[in-house]
């Protein structure tokens, strides 16, 4: 069995309820057709069946601009929240450095820890002045 | 419904706060899609709850897409192909396949004035077939969507729409005979 080339017109008089007698004889002989129209009538009545409730368009309009507005909140704030997280790591790494500097009796250690504390609070200063910008 | 559209973005990220349309725009497309949207998501998942959620969400993913100008009817079909992508992750999260509402097995010798009932009965032999199937058939024979619109909205190839059709209502219209629906308009 393949699709029927009448199908079209089948459906078509579905849907208006215009039937030719020969259309109606051509339902009852051929397979294709009729598997079209036990089909088509049935989702149409589970169609005109389904809950048919929506809300109303001016609640989803202004609940749509609300989580639109939020989001877009949400994206601007990512940037700051990254750069404060940042300063934080920053500033932890720095007061290690400090540590090392202040317990080592080694010149190249307190050098080092010295280069890093500089180093460390300049970037912490910068991510915290690039968060408070973006505020 | 028409021509095939790239997605949405479903995240977040980098979301701008314009949405695509004004509000008068989408009142009059909502009026015009959200009650046969909301039908076929129910018909789809079985659950006019999700159906609803489901919906909301195509609407909000819809205003938020970055579209090029479009009439109505290719901004219905990516509408759908959205609500169809959302329905089908929802199915692969949850594994859901829909159980049967009531025992019901039989249209015949019920009370036909029993809508709930037939409802129920409906849902229940759509549930017997997979949602891709239901997909399909929808779209086809409720939407009356051409193969071309059917492939944009599914995502198949426009060429595996027809047979793929004729195969699902055939088992369809089995399974409708089965249950005896339909038997007092045949010839
Ligand atoms: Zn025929």
């Amino acid at each position: 069995m393949t699709i029927c080339d009448r199908e079209q017109e089948l459906l078509a008089a579905l849907r208006s309820g215009n039937w030719t007698p020969e259309l109606r004889a051509h339902l009852a002989a051929c397979e294709s057709c009729a598997d079209a129209a036990i089909t088509a009538e049935f989702l149409h009545q589970a169609a005109a069946t389904a809950d048919p409730h929506v809300p109303p368009a001016g609640l989803v309009w202004w609940k749509a601009q609300l989580r639109a507005r939020r989001e877009s909140a949400q994206a601007a704030a990512r940037p700051v929240l990254i750069a404060e997280r940042a300063a934080a790591i920053v500033a932890l790494l720095g007061a290690v450095g400090a540590l090392a500097w202040l317990s080592s009796d080694s010149t190249l250690a307190a050098l080092a820890g010295i280069v890093a504390l500089v180093l460390l609070t300049t970037a912490a200063a910068g991510a915290l002045l690039f968060a408070w910008s973006k505020k | 419904m028409t021509h095939p559209l790239p997605l949405p973005a479903t995240g977040g990220a980098g979301v701008s706060e314009c949405l695509a349309m004004t509000e008068a725009e989408f009142r009059d497309f909502y009026t015009l899609t959200a009650r046969p949207l909301k039908s076929y998501l129910s018909r789809l998942t079985g659950n006019p709850a999700l159906a609803e959620d489901l919906l909301q969400e195509s609407f909000y993913r819809l205003l938020r897409a970055s579209l090029p100008a479009m009439e109505a009817a290719a901004r219905k079909s990516y509408l759908y192909r959205i609500a169809t992508n959302l329905a089908r992750d929802h199915f692969r999260a949850s594994k859901f396949q829909p159980a049967p509402l009531e025992d019901h097995p039989h249209f015949a010798g019920e009370d036909p004035t029993s809508a709930a009932h037939l409802s129920t009965d409906i849902q229940n032999v759509l549930n017997e077939i997979k949602p891709n199937e239901r997909e399909l058939m929808w779209l086809a024979y409720v939407e009356g969507a051409s193969h071309r619109e059917i492939a944009a909205v599914t995502g198949l190839k426009e060429a595996s729409v027809r047979p793929l059709l004729f195969r699902v209502r055939q088992k369809l219209a089995a399974l409708l005979r089965e249950r005896g629906f339909g038997k007092e308009n045949q010839q």
